[in-house]
């Protein structure tokens, strides 16, 4: 059992995306699917991103101009971007060896997001135009995902994330 | 032409620039936010109707048409490998391009190519390889725009020619602005109306199928035989191949449509579309060839076979209707060259100039690129079209042939065999590119994407298989392929409600965690 001086150095505050799945309901969903399989939830990790919130100036067709935000999320292990909903953020007190470490910077992200952006923005609208963006908040966060084992009776295993925000998943 | 026609035309671009406008006005900004920045899409119907716009091009109303007048039913045979074109497309490498571009982090489907086959030589080769090869099909929307053009408004064709790439130009540059997501379903509902509308006036004036087919037998029974006119084709298996082959496979080496499996949001999406793509095809891509077919018996004088679905339009619908028609064939030249264009300057920009002339690059100096290559083709398709135009059916045949050689086995393996490597990847787009042109330049006795397709994939095979030692496949490539094909006593269910939109934290959480 640790005191608490040991328990203050394996902790860390991070910024945390909220999230409603809890360690049963993790549980739950996986065993839905796995109906011959014993489900054990084994952990709950932080996975690391950079958020970054976008205000967009998009040109008009008669010259006016439209302010539009953009909420991005860039992997910060896999340095991928994506268009994410809002969210506010949490600071939450957890294990430090639960918390994934990254392997990009938040310069490196914030590039990464810029470019997939005016790459979406141009795909998506079929018009050449570098679309006009300021950061208007950018922050580290992390996503939790609860890591649950699958086992048969055969001792044959699998792994599954659950994402502690939407209940979705994915094998490991 | 009359100026009823001209008028309704016009009306048309207004109606178009007023959906626009009113979308980013009024109620379109908020979903448009969603839309504007990816991730997100509008709903299944306008997201299956937007892309079967584009698909959609000049080729179907004045190469489709052609083909049917001048070969009889022979031309079925493009269309049959057309109608399950894209179920095959999205069945064999949809669902796993999906995922493996996501876990490689692919933007653009030619960075994909060497995310998965590491080398410079890989961009470098399918970069210029596909900008030359776009033109072409550029081209052929050019000419289709400018023959469309001449006929609504009486101009000689040069002057027209310059309008429509005028039109097609400032759309390209112009699109964004009117809220395309809305612009493009309203598109693609009149190209729905005016194909429907052409294909059932000519269908009651020729007398149905039966009538037809006998007014046709009398003036040439070889129209009504599979071999084509003359019995050209007779026994011509290579070539009947090639007619099956070349919209039902070759579709897997364009990178504006492969470019699309990357942006689906889940593998339901890609099952809807296959879903939707198939009704859409089983009508709109056998009717210009049947529309040219019904073209023998109802213009029988006609002089430029390009001109069918045009003449026909003109003869046999009322001025404001035929408008319509004309809106609709110049909506699917619009759609399909502003988003082949797009992607031109994309390739140019990122994959070529960013990738290999310039790293520094920023959005806007790679935009500038995409604009003044964008112009460039504008110019030099003008020219082209102006003073040596080449027919529309030929070349779109020409381009999908070199392009599906080049490519097909490279998408395809990326994501079925694990051997597939960069050397025999190199080996595949090059020699399957190559043999497509010279067999079509030395009109080589064998279906030119036949013969394409035969070198490329023996290429990619052989060529792997013999440096493996030399050039594995790098581990983390083999884990990506791992990761969209999971293996193991894992539950059909949990495999099938997955999230693949996960694939990528699933991919780093392995990278950091023991699995065991």
């Amino acid at each position: 059992m640790l005191n608490n001086t040991e328990l203050e150095s394996v902790k860390t505050i991070v910024n945390v995306i909220p999230f409603s799945i809890e360690k049963n309901d993790a549980q739950n969903i996986v065993s839905n699917y796995s109906k011959q399989y014993s489900v054990q939830v084994q952990k709950l990790i932080y996975y690391p991103y950079y958020w970054i919130l976008f205000e967009f100036t998009v040109k008009t067709l008669f010259g006016k101009s439209r302010k539009t935000k953009a909420s991005c999320l860039v992997d910060l292990i896999n340095n991928h971007a994506a268009t994410t909903d809002k969210f506010e953020l949490y600071e939450a007190e957890v294990l430090k060896n639960s918390v994934l470490e990254h392997d990009y910077s938040p310069e490196e992200a914030v590039k990464t997001a810029r470019t997939y952006l005016t790459h979406s923005s141009i795909h998506n609208t079929k018009v050449l135009f570098a679309p006009d963006s300021k950061i208007k908040k950018e922050s580290l966060v992390y996503k939790p995902f609860w890591i649950v084992k699958c086992t048969n009776r055969d001792r044959h295993s699998f792994k599954v994330i659950v994402d502690a925000v939407t209940g979705k998943f994915q094998l490991l | 032409m009359n100026a009823v026609v001209l008028i309704f035309l016009i009306f048309y671009y207004v109606v178009v620039v007023a959906i626009g406008f009113w979308a980013v006005k009024k109620g379109g900004a908020k979903d448009l936010e969603g839309y504007l920045l990816g991730g997100r899409q509008v709903g299944p119907l306008v997201t299956a109707m937007t892309l079967q716009s584009t698909s959609m091009s000049g080729y179907m109303f004045l190469g489709g048409g052609s083909a049917g007048f001048t070969t009889g039913y022979w031309s079925i045979f493009y269309a049959s490998g057309d109608i399950g074109g894209g179920v095959v497309n999205l069945s064999v490498i949809g669902r796993r391009m999906r995922k493996l571009s996501k876990i490689l982090g692919s933007l653009t489907s030619i960075e994909y190519l060497e995310h998965r086959y590491p080398h410079a030589a890989v961009r470098l080769i399918s970069g210029v390889l596909s900008v030359f090869l776009l033109f072409f099909y550029v081209l052929a929307q050019f000419i289709a725009g400018g023959k469309g053009m001449a006929l609504v408004t009486g101009l000689p064709y040069g002057a027209a020619l310059a309008i429509a790439v005028g039109i097609i130009m400032l759309y390209t540059f112009m699109g964004g602005y009117f809220a395309v997501a809305y612009t493009d379903f309203f598109q693609s509902l009149v190209m729905v109306l005016g194909m429907v509308w052409i294909f059932t006036a000519t269908l009651i004036e020729v007398g149905g199928f039966t009538a037809v087919n006998e007014s046709i037998a009398k003036i040439d029974p070889t129209y009504l035989s599979i071999w084509g006119k003359d019995l050209a084709n007779q026994y011509a298996w290579s070539d009947l191949l090639g007619a099956i082959l070349i919209f039902s496979v070759g579709y897997m080496g364009w990178p504006h449509v492969v470019t699309r499996h990357m942006a689906m949001k889940s593998p339901k999406t890609a099952r809807m579309a296959g879903v939707y793509s198939t009704i859409w095809n089983l009508f709109f891509v056998t009717a210009p060839y049947l529309l040219g077919i019904f073209a023998i018996v109802a213009l029988p004088n006609l002089a430029d076979p390009e001109m069918a679905i045009f003449t026909l339009a003109g003869e046999l619908l009322p001025a404001a209707v035929t408008g319509i028609v004309m809106a609709a064939i110049m909506a699917a030249i619009m759609s399909t060259a502003d988003s082949i264009l797009l992607q031109v300057g994309t390739i140019a920009s990122r994959d070529i100039f960013q990738r290999f002339f310039y790293p520094k690059a920023t959005d806007n100096h790679m935009v500038w690129v995409s604009r003044i290559l964008v112009a460039v083709i504008g110019i030099v398709g003008l020219l082209v079209a102006l003073f040596q135009p080449p027919g529309i059916f030929s070349v779109v045949i020409f381009t999908t042939s070199v392009l599906g050689s080049a490519f097909m086995p490279a998408y395809v393996c990326a994501v079925w065999w694990k051997k597939a490597n960069t050397p025999g990847a190199i080996a595949s787009i090059v020699g399957g590119a190559l043999t497509a042109f010279l067999f079509t330049k030395l009109n080589v006795p064998m279906n030119s994407m036949l013969g394409g397709l035969i070198v490329s994939w023996t290429l990619m095979i052989v060529v792997s298989l013999a440096t493996q030692k030399s050039s594995p496949v790098a581990d983390h490539i083999i884990k990506a392929m791992n990761e969209v094909v999971k293996v193991g006593p894992i539950p059909k269910e949990m495999l099938a409600k997955s999230d693949f939109n996960l694939a990528q934290e699933a991919n780093g959480i392995n990278k950091k965690i023991d699995k065991d």
